[in-house]
């Protein structure tokens, strides 16, 4: 391949001219030697001589010029040839370059070479119409770079560069065309090859309506700029300016593609069918898997829409181009399922026309699994909340029963004081009218004293009880002996009281797992208790097995003053004593029911009273479950 | 005339108990009752100087509904016809406060705690409230 020298023209013909002139010469040398070699030989006319010389020099003239023109036309096909090989090359660089700067460099050597214009400046503008810089020069001095900066462009601009991008067109710039760039504007810079005062051609580069860029030529001054010189710049500015429009292009779509590969986000592209065109590795991870690919499935088969949501999505976004948004449920390719939110967009042609749409997913199973932890987490602090409420109210129950009962404790052993100290008082001081006097207060003392010491051990009992710490002797027996040994123990109090004791036990033994220490204590309490309230009648003691139940139930019934309803309310409380009408009669402390109460539960049974009213009597059931297998701890 | 002191106590060993001590010790003429109707019916008629009052009443009720010596003392004192007559709270309830809770909520005059150490205290303080009352009474015979 010919390597072309930049100027190979002026050199061509150069060399033409030269090796024309030397023919020319060596032809006449030669016609004249010949002529006179020919004249002197043959004695000739003078005539016949220069003649045949005159000849001779115009056949070798007319050869020269032959020749001459054959070099020119030759020279002017390889000066095609050039420059066609410069624009195949410039279309390469177009197509390959990867920067502006190697696009800008190597496109304009190319042309440099091919074309014999071999002086070049490149401006760009800033993006956004912003000011003007120059980017790259081609055979032109370094310092040439500071004269060529240009001025700020508008109406006023001054350097040829930025004229050109104000108006919007190619400006050649010549003192010989008289067009010169203003006073103030000059390129004294000497350059080899193009002299002083250079003409210079500044195209822009238009984008839209919008300058992006100034391509400039400079050309020897005393040259003309000719028709095809400025169609070749033109040319190149074309040329450059799609080249560096495919270089952005190019990488925004490098941009795009590492975008949709290397979100997280779910990308896919739909034809208006529904069908997938284009899934992003987010999509083919997530939905993909074992199904080879998305692209030409329907978007049905891996997502479920809401209740009558899918096929409305995709038919508001394919043909109403409506967007979708909502949620979800994609398909894995293990048909195992995830919660996504999705939007579905549609895409428009450059005509406007709906040609294909966009789905935008992500998934949401965290952000469900946060939600369901909260409420979850919600609901037990709720919970806890509650319990903790709870147990503060039963403290504070507990702690005002304490106190309560604790006043309560105070009141039932100063009022027996009461009479300790007083009668012991008038003893003392001998306030008595008779000796037997005396003797009933000394008696109402020692009672007193007596219901204390009872009192005293019912607390103790009562608090035992209640810290766990009653030691309990269970053991299956038959709970006919301890109700006869209460029977025993009350029977001469029932004697005293004038009241009949009707004992109705079974004849057969009735077993039950009990201490029967303590179930002879709570028998009492109930016979005692029953034999105080009870004016005249009798009182009855029944046991039995419920043969339903398996349960042994002791009942104790009297024909007394009953209890009211509020009373009975009041039964089991501490010192809840019901009605002191009786108070003559009453050694009762108060606390005998709930001793009981607290004794029975401690051996797994249950303790009620009932009454039908006051004047009715009144009905005390005890009841045992039924004794099980399982031996109970001792 | 004598002294009298209506004594409204449930407790009939604690009530002969008062009896005794205002009859014998303090010459006061003494009636013991536990009805809350009797206690209306005599201040009301004007027949009593001083009432002694013992706050947990069991078996008092007034139209059903059960009353203690505070809600009768309430009565009393919102009665005109009543509310001049003295009344001295006796009570077992002598817990840390109840001296002040009692006499806030109930508008006695004066409270004495059980058991009563001294018989000589609990006169000196009906003799005060008398006193109080009326200054023309006279010191109660020893």
């Amino acid at each position: 391949m010919v390597q072309p020298s930049p100027d190979s023209r002026q050199a061509v013909t150069r060399r033409i001219v030269a090796r024309t002139v030397a023919w020319a010469a060596g032809a006449a040398l030669l016609a004249i030697a010949a002529a006179w070699l020919f004249g002197a030989r043959a004695g000739a006319e003078r005539w016949v001589t220069a003649t045949a010389a005159a000849l001779v020099i115009l056949a070798i003239a007319l050869l020269a010029a032959y020749r001459a023109r054959r070099g020119l036309a030759a020279m002017e096909r390889m000066r095609g040839l050039q420059a066609q090989i410069a624009i195949y090359r410039v279309g390469d660089v177009l197509a390959r370059a990867e920067s502006d700067e190697e696009l800008v460099r190597c496109a304009l050597d190319a042309v440099a070479s091919g074309s014999g214009l071999g002086h070049w400046a490149m401006y760009l503008r800033e993006p956004l119409a912003g000011a003007l810089h120059l980017f790259a020069t081609r055979g032109l001095p370094p310092e040439a770079s500071r004269e060529l900066e240009p001025d700020a462009i508008g109406r006023t601009a001054q350097s040829p560069a930025s004229r050109a991008a104000w108006q919007g067109e190619a400006v050649v710039s010549s003192e010989r065309t008289g067009a010169s760039p203003a006073p103030e504007y000059s390129f004294p810079s000497q350059t080899p090859g193009l002299g002083p005062a250079p003409t210079v051609v500044s195209v822009p580069l238009i984008d839209g309506t919008e300058t992006v860029a100034v391509l400039q030529c400079f050309l020897p001054g005393e040259r003309a700029v000719e028709a095809h010189d400025l169609a070749l710049i033109r040319w190149m500015a074309t040329q450059v300016s799609v080249g560096l429009k495919r270089i952005r292009m190019e990488r925004r779509d490098q941009m795009l593609a590492h975008f949709t590969m290397g979100t997280g986000e779910i990308l896919m592209g739909l034809d208006l069918a529904g069908a997938v065109t284009y899934a992003n590795a987010a999509a083919e991870r997530a939905l993909g898997a074992s199904s080879g690919g998305l692209t030409g499935r329907p978007l049905e088969a891996v997502a479920v829409f809401g209740a009558g949501e899918g096929p409305f999505a995709l038919a508001g976004a394919s043909e109403g181009g409506r967007e979708f948004s909502g949620e979800v449920w994609f398909l894995r390719g293990d048909l195992t399922r995830f919660p996504a939110e999705v939007r579905i967009s549609p895409t428009y042609d450059r005509h406007g026309n709906l040609s294909a749409l966009v789905l935008v997913g992500h998934d949401v199973t965290e952000r469900r699994e946060r939600e369901a932890e909260l409420t979850s987490r919600t609901q037990e602090l709720g919970l806890l909340n509650e319990q903790l409420q709870r147990a503060v109210t039963d403290l504070e129950e507990a702690r005002r029963a304490q106190s309560e009962f604790v006043a309560n404790t105070s009141h039932e052993l100063r009022t027996p004081l009461n009479a300790v100290i007083g009668f012991a008082t008038l003893i003392e001081q001998a306030n008595y009218e008779s000796d037997e006097e005396a003797r009933d207060f000394a008696l109402r003392i020692r009672r007193s004293a007596e219901h204390l010491l009872g009192l005293l051990n019912d607390i103790l009992d009562l608090a035992k009880v209640e810290a766990g710490r009653f030691q309990l002797s269970m053991t299956l027996a038959d709970l006919r002996d301890p109700i006869r040994e209460a029977l025993e123990a009350v029977a001469p109090l029932a004697a005293g009281r004038g009241l009949r004791l009707d004992p109705d036990l079974p004849d057969d033994p009735l077993h039950a797992r009990f201490d029967p220490v303590r179930v002879r204590q709570v028998v009492m309490n109930l016979l005692g208790n029953a034999l105080k309230y009870t004016d005249k009648g009798n009182v009855r003691v029944c046991a039995w097995r419920d043969d339903a139940t398996g349960e042994s139930r002791i009942q104790v019934v009297d024909t007394g003053l009953g209890i009211s309803k509020e009373g009975q309310r009041r039964l089991f409380a501490k010192f809840g004593r019901v009605d002191l009408t009786l108070a003559g009669r009453r050694a009762g402390t108060g606390l005998g029911l709930a001793i009981s109460k607290a004794l029975i539960q401690g051996m797994g049974g249950s303790i009620t009273v009932e009454s039908d009213g006051v004047g009715r009597g009144t009905r005390a059931t005890v009841v045992f479950p039924a004794p099980s297998a399982e031996p109970v701890p001792e | 005339m004598a002294i009298r002191i209506l004594v409204v106590e449930d407790d009939p060993m604690n009530a002969k108990l008062f009896q005794l001590i205002l009859v014998r010790k303090a010459g006061y003429q003494v009636e013991v009752t536990e009805d809350p109707a009797v206690v209306l019916e005599r201040a009301r008629a004007g027949s009593v100087d001083v009432i002694i009052m013992d706050v947990s009443l069991s078996n008092s009720a007034c139209d059903g509904t059960p009353v203690d010596g505070l809600e009768i003392t309430r009565r009393l004192k919102r009665d005109a016809a009543s509310a001049r007559i003295p009344i001295l709270l006796a009570t077992a309830h002598a817990m840390k406060g109840s001296r002040e809770s009692f006499l806030r909520s109930s508008g006695a005059d004066d409270y004495i705690s059980k058991p009563i150490v001294s018989a000589d205290e609990l006169i000196g303080r009906i003799h005060a409230l008398i006193e109080k009352r009326d200054h023309a009474v006279p010191p109660p015979p020893r």
